[in-house]
């Protein structure tokens, strides 16, 4: 075992305290702002003090040293922990700075291996040499480093991008034009009114008298009372109307400010054998992925994007993605559809999207996915017959039928798989559409399922499961049952002659 | 007369892994049933109570309702023991697995079918596991843990323990070439 123990930087006092404060900031500043004064807040609030003394204890108690093969941190002093992360194991290095991070130059940390839901390790807060060290000792010991020791040496966390080092390739960079498009293509504005609706709330502002206006429950409850509701004239409904535009304008709005400040000077760089993304405009994030630990790449296009002939491509790494900041998958938030391929030439070499082979499925699939909706729609309409009018039950059943019709029809079109040399593809969705790639090295199991309706169709479905998060996953769906049956053998066959690597 | 003493060769396989589709254990069936009729009659116990109580308890119920609710319990139950007896026949013939030197195959499913093929070198570790009923009928429950995330886990129920423990082995050993 080499290299001594070593604490966290000085000022990470600061940010324990200040972190283990998090809880009682906003009902605090509350108390001291809003009327609201119950004796049992006020009290709450002394509990603040031990919990300060928390956070200094974490700083005195916690230590972590380099091994020769594993990062090792010691925290607790009655109860101690020593926990060791074999550095062969970690999936990502993710570095978080906000304002106050970057005030001090120093860094918090996050170390991923792809083990539970959680990062396995979360150093606050680091400066930038031992950001650096750490670095070095987890990614060390390839023949990258060797071969070059200028890349081995260089910063990863040079501020700007233009002193990124020798060898090293910017694949993506976000302009600030591209983040509008951005915000403006992804509704991301929704986020940001749940936020501040929340922070209202909390602080009562949905409750007495605001802007001298009478509150917010006066209002609706004067809307109900006047009886605008009985008799809709016109008024109301363009009232409403506009009113209803003007959300959805300032949910847009909000959406580009919250991609600029989330993504603010994206950049996607290649170095040597990891890929090392960094964005944002106050909180910067950035991080590490060694190329090796990409399980799947996956591609996503929202109507609004397809219309704007922009995709966003993610990587997922193993382990729990709910902890981890979006921003760490993303290995282009916004890209262009023609740019895919290149893009992806570099990250993991081999055929693109574009370059596959795609095969649709059984061209049958269409009839199924219309009659698994006109199934859904006959219930709806069972169920309507108590409630609705006649006439408007039937024209709204017709009109979702026609849209069910619609709907099948793209799904099944859409529906489709390849199969390359070392890597399976699947896509589906119709207004939505998913892309997934995977290497046979990263698939972990295959599966060939029939559930009984498609026994009666002679269909089944293929999957191949890998140990990237996310949504869409490789399961290939109504397929003729003699295909289903070439296409897992086929896969069974190519993902045994590989060896996983993690 | 030599022969009996050398030592098989490296490179041959367990005898488990003969790549042969294999039923599970016919005892499965049994040990099937007897949790089957365990659950059933927990249930049945439930509806005669339940039944028991509605009859007691309402007063002016007509005679036609009287005589309905009995039966109608009496069909539950009954259809129910018809299941616990024959789904595990059922279930049984529809489960299979194969083994070979690279993989495992694993057949389940009646009305959901699914084969699931798991390549040894993608195993991480693999659980045995007995409860008593199974320890009762000398079988186990095979574990099979991946790196995945929809098949993290792959079970295998209802094989001979000393088999389960001998696939376990084979499964786990000569996995050197996995990059761990």
């Amino acid at each position: 075992m080499t290299g001594s123990s070593q604490r966290l930087h000085p000022f990470s006092i600061v940010f324990l305290i200040f972190g283990s404060l998090k809880g009682f900031l906003l009902p605090g500043g509350v108390l001291v702002f809003s009327a609201r004064n119950s004796p049992w807040e006020v009290w709450a609030m002394w509990l603040a003090i031990p919990t300060a003394l928390y956070g200094l204890f974490r700083y005195f108690t916690t230590r972590y040293a380099f091994a020769d093969d594993e990062l090792v941190i010691r925290t607790g002093l009655l109860f101690r922990n020593e926990r060791h992360i074999r550095y062969s194991r970690i999936q990502n290095i993710e570095t978080v700075q906000n304002l106050l991070h970057r005030a001090l130059r120093v860094f918090d940390v996050r170390v991923e291996t792809g083990g539970g839901a959680e990062q396995e390790a979360r150093l606050q807060v680091l400066s930038l040499d031992a950001v650096e060290e750490m670095r070095r000792h987890v990614f060390e010991g390839k023949q990258r480093s060797a071969r070059d020791p200028a890349l081995a040496d260089a910063p990863v966390e040079s501020d700007a991008a233009a002193a990124q080092p020798e060898g090293a390739r910017v694949l993506v960079r976000l302009e600030l034009r591209d983040l509008i498009v951005f915000g403006l293509v992804q509704n991301r504005g929704g986020l940001v009114v749940a936020a501040i609706l929340g922070v209202l709330w909390e602080a009562d502002f949905l409750d007495f008298d605001w802007m001298g206006s009478s509150s917010i429950r006066s209002l609706v409850q004067y809307v109900v009372d006047s009886g605008a509701l009985q008799n809709w004239d016109l008024a109301v409904i363009a009232a409403l109307a506009g009113i209803f535009v003007t959300f959805l304008v300032v949910v847009r709005i909000l959406s580009v400010g919250w991609a600029i400040v989330r993504l603010y000077g994206f950049t996607l760089t290649l170095a040597g054998d990891e890929l090392r993304t960094s964005c944002g405009l106050f909180t910067k994030v950035r991080a590490v992925i060694p190329l090796r630990r990409i399980q799947l790449i996956s591609m996503r296009q929202a109507p609004l994007q397809r219309a704007f002939d922009r995709v966003e491509l993610r990587v997922q790494t193993a382990g729990g993605d709910q902890g981890a900041s979006v921003s760490r998958e993303w290995l282009a938030p916004m890209l262009r559809r023609a740019e895919v391929d290149s893009l992806l030439a570099d990250v993991i070499p081999g055929p693109g999207f574009e370059a596959m082979e795609w095969q649709g499925v059984d061209p049958r699939a269409w009839w199924r996915e219309l009659r698994t909706s006109l199934r859904i729609i006959a219930v709806l309409v069972l169920v309507g017959m108590w409630f609705v009018p006649q006439t408007l039950l039937i024209t709204v059943a017709v009109l979702l039928a026609i849209l069910a019709y619609f709907a099948a029809r793209g799904r099944a079109r859409i529906f489709a798989f390849a199969l390359a040399d070392d890597r399976v593809a699947f896509r589906s969705g119709w207004w939505w559409r998913s892309t997934c790639l995977a290497r046979y090295a990263k698939v972990q199991a295959i599966k060939l399922g029939e559930d009984p309706f498609d026994r009666r169709w002679k269909m089944a479905s293929v999957s191949a499961d890998t140990a990237g998060g996310g949504s869409h996953r490789i399961t290939i769906p109504y397929l003729p049952v003699a295909q289903a049956r070439s296409v897992f053998d086929h896969l069974g066959a190519r993902v045994i002659e590989t060896a996983f690597r993690w | 007369m030599n022969d009996e003493h050398t030592p098989p060769p490296i490179d041959t396989p367990a005898p488990v892994a003969d790549g042969v589709l294999h039923p599970l254990d016919p005892r499965f069936i049994q040990h099937s049933r007897v949790v089957g009729g365990i659950t059933t009659t927990a249930i049945a116990a439930g509806l005669v109570l339940a039944m028991i109580i509605v009859l007691i308890a309402v007063d002016s119920m007509p005679r036609v309702l009287r005589l309905l609710i009995p039966l109608a319990n009496l069909a539950i139950i009954a259809g129910l023991g018809i299941l616990t007896w024959r789904w595990p026949v059922v279930e049984y013939r529809r489960c299979a697995y194969r083994v070979d030197r690279d993989a495992i195959e694993i057949r389940k499913g009646v009305a959901w079918r699914s084969v699931i093929n798991v390549p040894r070198s993608r195993i991480q570790h693999t659980d045995v596991s007995q409860g008593p009923l199974e320890r009762n009928f000398e079988l186990s429950t095979l574990h099979i843990f991946t790196a995945g995330t929809e098949h993290s886990e792959v079970t295998l129920a209802g094989l001979e323990h000393s088999r389960a423990l001998r696939i376990r082995d084979h499964l786990l050993t000569g996995g050197e070439n996995d990059g761990v």
